[in-house]
């Protein structure tokens, strides 16, 4: 639903005008409106994507973390583009655990109870339901951009993910990004072995970018599983969302869509986001360094060295943006990177907030987690082969043939 | 018929006033006879002596005494009557009929009458044949009685000690003398220590007779005040058997009050508002106080809670009976105090006192009964206003509203919870 000065249009952002009530005229008013933001699509793809977008919405709603679970019976959705939310899972109780986002919205991909961390069987399973999944994101428009948040480790996300971007591109012509997810390294090593294959098939599926965020290193800065668990996606919802609204806002210097395409175009295709906050008045450099900061990261990175590009959109009250201060950093930043777009947001009575979007050029932490993910293929790969090797347990079966059981 | 009835009352008149008139001047002889000369004739204290008579001028001297006082004395001549005041009111009326010279001594015979008088009351009526001088006479006895205290002033309470004693100071034995000491007002008796038995058979007279001791018993005093105790009378007669009279004296006896208990509940009502919004309770305490030097028994205060306010709960020590709350006290002794605290819920919308009435009862130390006290007390104005949602009552439109918006708000979270339910 969207509120349209004194009258409500229900609908997705559909254009579909038969759906619309109650007046032809305002209706009209409203789509001209309408078409002047950005439409944007946030598909949470398996639990963790589920998360994620659950996470978004609740921020949405708003309040942030603090957000209740009543807040959908008394607030609305509040994105300042036009963002359409799409949860997709095999697993349909990962769906039932979603609290802050519509029932129409949270798509059961029916088989059996998940796909139990088997990419095969989720590619499998995405074929044979890819027009259900796909009708999902015709029935809801047509958009200028498109997020796939995904867990690379997992069954659903990381299987579906690929497919999903593959036909995504081959249908429509608006980028798609996708938010991945990268797992604990003790988790498991076939979650390695899903997320070493996943990510690759990303980048092959034609995806614009994929955006990392990393369990394991906002672990080691942030405490323990249960808190990177807890913590990861309250930190991506909100820099989700920051992202959003700054590619909606008035800017005293602006960056836009065609920015952030041309940041996420660059380097290898990888990507993270930097973040801070501030909950006191600092200096507004002090804001920019701590956004590109390991604490402000999702990803272990060096910026400085690793970065190809970067989009820094600040905002805050006017009297804490120093011109001066943000194109100092901004310097400093472009002379290590190159190219650096920049967007200041005034919101009076705020302190600073900085968002960085950074590509990179290359990613040692994701090659250290390529050669764990190898270990973990072959360390699989061995076990498979001892269990089709070994007679032992043939030798054991074998003692039995012919026999029946005695009453 | 009227007439008849005139002349019957006039008739009975008649009569009353001739029996009347003649007691008034009834006559009756009591003696006739002879008398002879130097004898006397004794009615009661009066003496009639003959003393000279003359058969031949037929006369006769006589002389009248009262006891020794000479009242009368003149010379009859036959048929001839004299006429002398007796006693109170009666007369004496004497006739010379004749007189004798044959024997030794001249005789004279006489009627003697008297008038006005009972004769019963006659106890001595006879010739004395050896004159005057032999005639004897009852005296007059004089009880004096004096009452006692052995203390003029006393405190409530406390005991006074009452002798009475008796003596004649006349002069002639009081026969059958009874007391009566009439029951005394203010006063409770105590003890009785003697008492004579009955009439006392006689009391004779003169210096040496010692007093008789009549009465020795204890009073309690029981008011406070100054009272006089009340005489002691005695009845008894003269050797002659004539009634006397004698009053005792009043001696008067001041009583404090300065031991007398009392107990002094005071009753302290207060409420925590002044003002309540209709619905809204208030918390009224009640305080108990015995100001008093007595314990105060069986306290009872009933609290009178008016009709626009409701009683809601109390402490442990209220209980409702009959709808009434009510505070009971087996006993608040001197200069304690017991406090209360019960809640009311202001029902309608106006200006009310909640009012108490409290009874006890106390001994003072004196009495043996009880006493009983009481009083009431009533707490200050408590105003009752219109409630926060009266506007409500008032007006069902509201309700109309809220429950449109209370439908709105439910379908809305209906609506709502069927968009986010999975």
């Amino acid at each position: 639903m969207q509120p349209l000065g004194s009258i409500y249009i229900e609908g997705t952002g559909n254009t579909d005008i038969n759906r619309i009530t109650p007046d032809r005229k305002n209706v009209e008013i409203f789509l001209k409106w309408r078409s002047f933001l950005l439409n944007i699509l946030v598909i949470g793809n398996g639990q963790c994507g589920n998360r994620i977008l659950d996470s978004i919405n609740r921020h949405a709603l708003g309040g942030g973390k603090s957000c209740g679970k009543l807040a959908r019976f008394y607030s609305t959705q509040r994105f300042k583009s036009h963002v359409e939310t799409l949860a997709l899972n095999t697993a349909i109780n990962d769906l039932k655990e979603m609290k802050f986002t519509k029932a129409k919205d949270r798509i059961h991909i029916e088989h059996l109870h998940g796909v139990g961390a088997n990419r095969n069987i989720g590619k499998q399973v995405f074929e044979e339901k890819k027009e259900i999944i796909m009708r999902q994101i015709e029935e809801r428009g047509n958009f200028d951009m498109a997020f796939v948040i995904t867990s690379a480790s997992g069954g659903t996300g990381s299987s579906f993910t690929p497919l999903l971007v593959k036909e995504m591109k081959n249908r429509y012509n608006y980028p798609v990004y996708c938010l991945v997810v990268l797992p604990f390294r003790e988790e498991g090593t076939l979650y390695l072995q899903n997320t070493a294959f996943s990510i690759q098939e990303i980048r092959q599926s034609g995806a614009d970018g994929i955006i990392l965020a990393d369990n394991q290193y906002l672990k080691n800065i942030g405490g323990s599983i249960q808190e990177a668990y807890d913590g990861i996606n309250d930190m991506i919802a909100e820099r989700i969302l920051f992202l959003l609204d700054a590619l909606d806002s008035e800017m005293m210097m602006v960056t836009d869509l065609g920015d952030f395409q041309t940041v996420m175009s660059g380097g290898a295709g990888l990507a993270t986001i930097g973040f801070f906050r501030a909950d006191k008045e600092i200096p507004i450099k002090t804001a920019i360094q701590n956004s590109l900061s390991p604490s402000g990261l999702l990803f272990s990175t060096n910026v400085y060295e690793e970065a190809s590009r970067a989009m820094i959109v600040i905002k805050g009250d006017r009297k804490y943006l120093s011109i001066d201060d943000i194109s100092t950093e901004i310097e400093k930043l472009s002379g290590a990177v190159g190219q650096v777009f920049k967007g200041i947001i005034v919101r009076s009575g705020e302190y600073p907030q900085v968002l960085s979007v950074l590509t990179l050029e290359s990613a040692r932490e994701m090659e250290n987690l390529y050669s764990v993910a190898v270990q973990a293929i072959n360390q699989e790969k061995a076990k498979k082969q001892r269990v089709e090797e070994g007679s032992e347990m043939e030798k054991a079966f074998s003692q039995i043939e012919g026999m029946e059981p005695e009453y | 018929m009227k007439l008849k009835g005139i002349y019957i009352t006039v008739l009975f008149a008649f009569l009353v006033l001739l029996i009347y008139s003649s007691t008034a001047s009834a006559k009756t002889a009591v003696y006739e006879g002879d008398i002879e000369e130097g004898q006397a004739y004794q009615l009661n204290n009066y003496i009639i002596e003959i003393t000279d008579i003359f058969p031949e001028a037929n006369t006769a001297s006589y002389y009248v005494y009262e006891k020794d006082k000479e009242v009368a004395n003149g010379l009859l001549d036959v048929n001839e009557s004299v006429e002398f005041d007796f006693e109170e009111g009666g007369k004496i009326q004497m006739r010379l009929k004749s007189v004798h010279s044959g024997g030794v001594l001249p005789r004279a015979t006489v009627e003697i009458s008297i008038l006005n008088y009972n004769i019963g009351d006659l106890y001595v009526n006879e010739v004395i044949e050896s004159g005057r001088s032999a005639a004897t006479f009852a005296g007059d006895p004089k009880l004096v009685i004096t009452k006692s205290v052995d203390k003029s002033k006393i405190e409530l309470g406390e005991d006074v000690t009452v002798t009475v004693k008796a003596k004649n100071t006349g002069n002639d034995t009081a026969n059958n003398v009874s007391f009566t000491d009439p029951k005394q007002e203010h006063f409770v008796l105590e003890e009785t220590t003697y008492e004579v038995s009955g009439a006392v058979p006689e009391i004779d007279y003169g210096e040496s007779v010692p007093e008789t001791l009549v009465y020795i018993y204890k009073l309690k005093a029981a008011e406070a005040g100054t009272f006089d105790l009340r005489a002691v009378t005695a009845t008894y007669t003269n050797s002659a058997g004539q009634a006397y009279q004698s009053s005792s004296n009043t001696p008067s006896i001041n009583v404090s009050e300065e031991n007398k208990q009392s107990a002094n509940v005071e009753t302290a009502m207060n409420v925590d508002v002044s003002s309540v919004e209709r619905n809204g309770e208030i918390t009224s305490t009640v305080v108990l106080r015995n100001t008093g030097n007595a314990p105060a028994q069986a306290v009872r205060l009933d609290i009178l809670v008016p009709e626009g306010l409701e009683y809601v709960e109390g402490e442990d020590g209220i209980e409702t009976v009959g709808g009434t709350p009510r505070i009971y006290i087996e006993t608040l002794e001197p200069n304690n105090d017991k406090e209360f605290t019960y809640t009311l819920k202001a029902k309608e919308i106006g200006t009310y006192n909640v009012s108490s009435e409290l009874s006890y009862e106390y001994n003072n130390g004196i009495d043996a009964g009880n006493l009983k006290g009481s009083n009431k007390s009533t707490t200050s104005s408590i105003n009752v206003k219109e409630g926060k949602f009266d506007f409500i009552i008032k007006n069902p439109l509201y309700i109309i509203i809220f429950i449109i918006i209370l439908a709105a708000a439910g379908v809305h979270i209906y609506r709502r919870h069927r968009q986010y339910r999975y």
